[in-house]
């Protein structure tokens, strides 16, 4: 256990420097949450103080927290790939899903970085009051939400492994991932077909959960979604490993695993 | 007409240099999917924050904006890419003038820059249900036109000044941003402090997506032509600042043998 933590932690440090080397990331940690802050911001100016904190200041973040931990992690595998290293990693006694799930810890500090840049910018450039009615449940979510992303990240990460398709797909999925899960506005705004898979995301019952921090909600309601995100988030992390489980048989059976 | 001809040609290698390499479900994603979907997400913001059924204002400004992808990055990454790919000496040394090689470049380019522009009005279309009237089509197709002229200059500039950093892709990301965010697309640029309104009319597609929702509202485009011209010359201003950035750079990697430093 001791062991499983170090590599994690080493894995972790490494990612945390390696990532910052990198300028696209650098640009999603830095550029994009100032950018998204101003366009949101201007867009929900003459909106209540409650709707700005929800949509601009936790959105603007979750949308770079967002690029920062799942894009990056999944496309982590394809940089591992690229370099030749994959197949190293693979092999390590210090198994590739500890290294994988290191990696992402690190892109989740710095998903945070980002979001504190974000919230700072919000924050000083428009002053809008706002009140948050329970700010013990406001951490709840926000801890619930980062473990979601992380498993979401593992899971894509796993996915990315299997599939050199993904990688297209992965660019085209920010976008709609905002949209289906209400980052920036209730999803309540969308046509009643899609909300059912709005529901199947987790960033939707994060996004929920916070709002209720902020504005208060029935108990019944917080309990509801706090549960909600937690079985998705278990699931998420089921489905990572089981992922995993499955690139050690394939890259066994087929011996693919570096295959460009 | 030897030279029309060797145009054209330029243009079609161009073409193929610039998406041969691509797949079909690839070019799909990037060129159709990609900019939908960005469409969409501010449409649909907008639709909520300003309480409105009627989002022809942020159609019009997200669509023109979409034109960005082409210019940053298609034209923002002309010199670059050659430099890569270890042509850019062989262009400088070449007979051609620089200007022909990067022109028919640009040209294929802002064809693409229109399938973006096309697909963010047909999304528009089709989920917001944006109308244009049938009269406006020439005027529009003129403004997309300028606009596209502009936001391509811009892209040269750019490529310019990407010979100079190693960090092409942020610099390439934090103009494409700043395009979406003070060009007016999802917000009045009135709201923004007078420094940063300074910014916006000096970039390109401001002046066009202002024009075009004037059009839109059924003003003629003959009693807004100051627009049009300020998008064009702004355009050209940057096409020649570019141009230039780009001799002065040759110039000095000749001198100092730095072209392929990078």
């Amino acid at each position: 256990m001791r062991s499983k933590f170090n590599v994690i932690i080493a894995c972790l440090k490494q990612q945390f420097s390696q990532s910052f080397g990198r300028s696209m990331f650098r640009f999603c940690i830095f550029g994009q949450p100032i950018i998204y802050g101003l366009i949101l911001g201007m867009m929900y100016l003459n909106r209540s103080g409650e709707e700005f904190l929800i949509y601009v200041l936790f959105g603007s973040g979750i949308v770079s927290f967002w690029s920062s931990i799942c894009f990056s992690s999944a496309s982590d595998i394809n940089r591992e790939r690229f370099m030749g290293t994959l197949e190293s990693i693979f092999v390590a006694p210090a198994g590739f899903k500890n290294i994988i799930i290191g990696k992402i810890i690190g892109n989740t500090f710095w998903g945070l970085v980002s979001m504190i840049i974000s919230s700072v910018f919000v924050l000083i450039v428009f002053r809008k009051p706002f009140t948050i009615d329970s700010p013990l449940l406001l951490i709840t979510a926000f801890v619930l939400m980062t473990l979601s992303f992380i498993a979401i990240a593992l899971f894509m990460a796993g996915l990315f492994t299997l599939s050199r398709n993904t990688r297209l797909v992965m660019n085209s999925l920010e976008h709609p991932i905002f949209l289906l899960c209400g980052i920036v506005f209730p999803i309540e705004v969308l046509p009643k077909f899609i909300q059912p898979i709005s529901y199947l995301l987790s960033p939707t019952w994060a996004v929920k959960l916070l709002r209720l921090s902020v504005i208060g909600g029935h108990t019944n309601e917080k309990i509801f979604y706090l549960v909600g995100l937690s079985i998705l988030t278990a699931l998420y992390w089921i489905l990572g490993h089981l992922l995993f489980m499955k690139i050690d048989y394939k890259a066994r059976v087929k011996a693919t695993l570096g295959v460009y | 007409m030897d030279r029309i001809s060797r145009f054209i040609r330029r243009f079609i290698f161009n073409y193929k240099n610039a998406f041969g390499a691509l797949s079909f479900s690839g070019y799909l994603i990037f060129r159709v999917i990609n900019p939908f979907f960005q469409l969409v997400f501010f449409c649909t913001v907008a639709k909520y924050v300003y309480n409105t059924t009627d989002v022809t204002p942020w159609v019009i400004g997200n669509a023109l904006t979409l034109c960005y992808f082409s210019a940053f990055y298609g034209v923002g990454q002309t010199f670059v890419s050659e430099r890569s790919q270890g042509t850019l000496k062989a262009i400088i040394s070449a007979p051609t003038s620089t200007i022909h090689i990067v022109l028919p470049r640009v040209l294929s380019q802002s064809v693409d820059a229109f399938v973006s522009v096309f697909v963010g009005f047909l999304a528009g279309a089709a989920l917001f249900n944006f109308t244009m009237p049938l009269n406006t089509l020439l005027p529009s197709l003129l403004v997309i036109t300028v606009a596209i002229f502009s936001a391509m200059g811009i892209g040269l500039l750019i490529g310019a000044f990407a010979l100079l950093t190693r960090d092409i892709n942020m610099l390439l990301n934090v103009a494409s941003m700043v395009l979406i965010a003070l060009t007016g697309s999802n917000f009045d640029v009135k709201l923004l402090p007078v420094v940063l309104q300074w910014v916006s009319y000096a970039l390109p597609l401001t002046r066009s997506i202002q024009l075009m929702r004037l059009i839109a509202k059924g003003n003629p485009l003959s009693n807004h032509l100051n627009l049009l011209y300020g998008e064009f010359f702004l355009g050209l201003i940057f096409f020649v600042i570019g141009m230039a950035t780009f001799h002065i750079i040759e110039r000095l990697s000749l001198k100092h043998a730095t072209l392929d430093l990078y």
